[in-house]
């Protein structure tokens, strides 16, 4: 039975390497200032402006625990009108894969994909959402 | 058949032209003899068959085609309006109407013979009992001019207006750089490029804004169909205010209306009930928008919703006798009190006000009821008016960029010397005592003793407020963007805008400050 492959983005982030799934308006982009908001949850760290639209940068790496080493460069996606980016080190490859695995051991991103015989977990938007406390419909 | 590319163009347009339609049969309601509005109906119903024929959707042109026929005799007088013949027509409204459902879920037509058959039996018995002549294929179309009109979606007209937000924001960056230059040549370009972009801007802008009353025409059609299912007699007001609003919004407003009538005339008025009114307004208060829904009916009876939330397992038979009057009006707005009921008016107000509440709040806005038994009850809601361009006043609080809106402040006064004001609650200035606005404690941020340089004095409602600033004090002109989710919740913050250095700047809610 043919399998319909699924587009992936790949990013760099404290050393390993993670896959974002391609929605709409996926793309990297590098920015200078930020601006910060009034929010009690540091896994928000502002808002920047893009392209007629207002971003929320996500603190990607507190939400991943993992040590971040850049603070400029972000995931940049479209969710339902808001456009969230996500902070990263560093951009990648996108993977085209109809193979997505499940590791049970893990408590948070479970889905991964395998490439040679390195696993690349899949950071799911909806897992940022809930990170953040935000509820699509 | 054409593409089924076209398909949601025609059903567009199709709904536009049956909202139209059923305003005209309201009208033809009151003024049956009126050769203009009969003239506009035929029209209507024949583009509405041109339509249909281009999509080749046949039955539905000989619907269209039999309509046009009985509108054709009406206005030859051939056949008399009378509420017989209006039923007709509303009938067939609402036959077209689960039509272009039909064709929008399952791509194709419902089964129309029987309601054309309805309007051949019509001109047929009008024509036996000599009351109409025979209808010939002759047309009140004539050359009449036909305005030709497309349907953009929402999505489209919001990437232009960004890409004009984005054009608003370099142009304002070369404004201070002309006026620093000097140079006139630079600076009548300047005003000239501003004035086309201000023009594009309030081009597009009402390309999105309607007139209230034009998308809520349908709704004394909506209320006398339900007010006639009910076997109720319910006369209905629109108080508009000769108001118009962003037809994004317009429509969702549109949604929580219609529930809101729906359940006025279903359990808010009885059968038995004479001079039944109900009154939909919508007006401009302070700085937002406020819509609310009124009968004359019966009103809530409070103690039965509490007996339904208690039923229903909401509330605990304890908890519900120490809630306050409106935690119970919150009660009104649970799905198990609005939906797990038995509808009638001692119960509750029926089915959807959860749904609406909903809907309100996704639109930033609130909702109330005011009832009273055997007089009746209001929905009130109050939604926040969008703001586009407006001038600001900005300036820093710890690491936070804030804006207020120029037209909260009267004046902003420099004072001689750097002031101290974290022990008091009020200013005196000359001979007018100003409340302060401690604004680390209503945003939450680590108080700090600060020395400040300026006091912005703050018109709202009849309040005297004033609010201390201590450094970084500009005027800006902002643009108003969407609010992302992570921002709405904090009470403090409007929303969004952007400065002319395209910096992201928080917008205060002076609403929230006060």
């Amino acid at each position: 039975m043919a399998t319909r492959a699924t587009k992936y983005i790949s990013f760099y982030l404290g050393g390993s390497l993670y896959a974002f799934p391609m929605i709409e308006g996926t793309q990297f982009i590098s920015f200078d200032k930020l601006t910060p908001i009034l929010h009690k949850d540091p896994k928000v760290k502002g808002l920047i402006y893009h392209n007629g639209e207002i971003v929320v940068i996500v603190d990607t790496a507190t939400i991943l625990g993992v040590k971040a080493k850049g603070e400029h460069i972000v995931l940049l996606f479209a969710y339902q009108g808001d456009y969230y980016g996500l902070l990263i080190d560093e951009g990648s490859d996108v993977i085209k894969t109809a193979s997505v695995m499940t590791d049970r051991q893990k408590k948070d991103l479970k889905k991964y994909i395998r490439i040679k015989k390195e696993k690349i977990y899949i950071l799911e938007p909806s897992f940022i959402f809930s990170q953040l406390g935000i509820n699509y419909d | 058949m054409i593409s089924a590319k076209y398909k949601d163009l025609y059903l567009s347009t199709t709904r536009d032209q049956l909202k139209k339609l059923n305003d005209l049969f309201l009208y033809l309601e009151k003024k049956p003899g009126n050769q203009n509005v009969l003239e506009n109906i035929f029209r209507l119903v024949h583009s509405m068959k041109g339509a249909a024929a281009t999509m080749a959707y046949k039955k539905t042109v000989e619907l269209c085609h039999a309509l046009e026929n009985v509108i054709d005799a009406a206005y030859h007088q051939d056949i008399e309006i009378n509420k017989k013949t209006i039923d007709l027509f509303f009938n067939t409204t609402a036959v077209f109407e689960k039509n272009i459902l039909s064709i929008d879920k399952n791509n194709k037509e419902i089964d129309l013979e029987s309601a054309i058959a309805v309007f051949r039996n019509f001109l047929k018995a009008k024509v036996k009992t000599g009351s109409a002549n025979i209808v010939k294929e002759k047309h009140i179309l004539g050359t009449l001019p036909t305005v030709a009109e497309i349907t953009i979606s929402t999505d489209k007209l919001d990437k232009i207006k960004n890409s004009l937000d984005d054009l608003l924001i370099n142009i304002m960056e070369a404004k201070s750089i002309i006026k620093n230059s000097g140079q006139a040549k630079l600076l009548s370009i300047w005003l000239s490029a501003d004035k086309i972009l201000g023009d594009l801007r309030r081009d597009l802008e009402n390309i999105r804004i309607l007139p209230i009353n034009q998308i809520f025409s349908t709704l004394p059609y909506l209320v006398r169909e339900v007010a006639r299912n009910e076997g109720k007699k319910v006369d209905f007001v629109i108080k508009d205010n000769n108001l118009s609003l962003d037809k994004a919004i317009l429509d969702e407003l549109v949604e929580i209306v219609i529930q809101l009538l729906k359940n006025a005339v279903a359990h808010g008025i009885s059968k038995e009930q004479k001079s039944a009114k109900i009154v939909l307004e919508i007006s401009l208060v302070n700085d937002s928008l406020e819509l609310s829904v009124s009968d004359n009916g019966q009103g809530i009876n409070w103690p039965s919703i509490m007996s339904l939330a208690i039923k229903n397992k909401l509330v605990s038979r304890a908890l519900a006798k120490k809630m306050s009057a409106e935690e119970v009006k919150d009660l009104l707005f649970m799905p198990g009190i609005s939906r797990g009921q038995n509808v009638s008016t001692s119960s509750g107000r029926g089915i959807g006000l959860s749904l609406v509440k909903a809907k309100v709040k996704e639109l930033d806005g609130e909702i109330d009821v005011v009832s009273k038994l055997g007089k009746g009850s209001t929905f009130i809601i109050k939604l926040p008016l969008p703001l586009t361009v407006f001038r600001s006043l900005v300036f820093r609080r710890a690491e936070y960029v804030l804006a207020l809106p120029l037209s909260y402040i009267d004046q902003v006064i420099k004072l001689e010397e750097v002031k101290d004001f974290s022990k008091l609650k009020f200013w005196q200035q000359g001979k007018s005592r100003f409340k302060l606005i401690d604004l680390e404690k209503s945003l939450g941020l680590p108080h700090f003793k600060a020395l400040y340089k300026y006091v912005a004095i703050l018109k709202y409602q009849d309040a005297k407020l004033a609010l201390p600033i201590y450094s970084n004090i500009s005027e800006s002109e902002l643009i108003m963007k969407k609010t992302p989710k992570v921002v709405k919740n904090n009470k403090h913050i409007k929303g969004v805008a952007i400065s002319s250095q395209g910096q992201p700047t928080l917008v205060l809610d002076i609403n929230s400050l006060v």
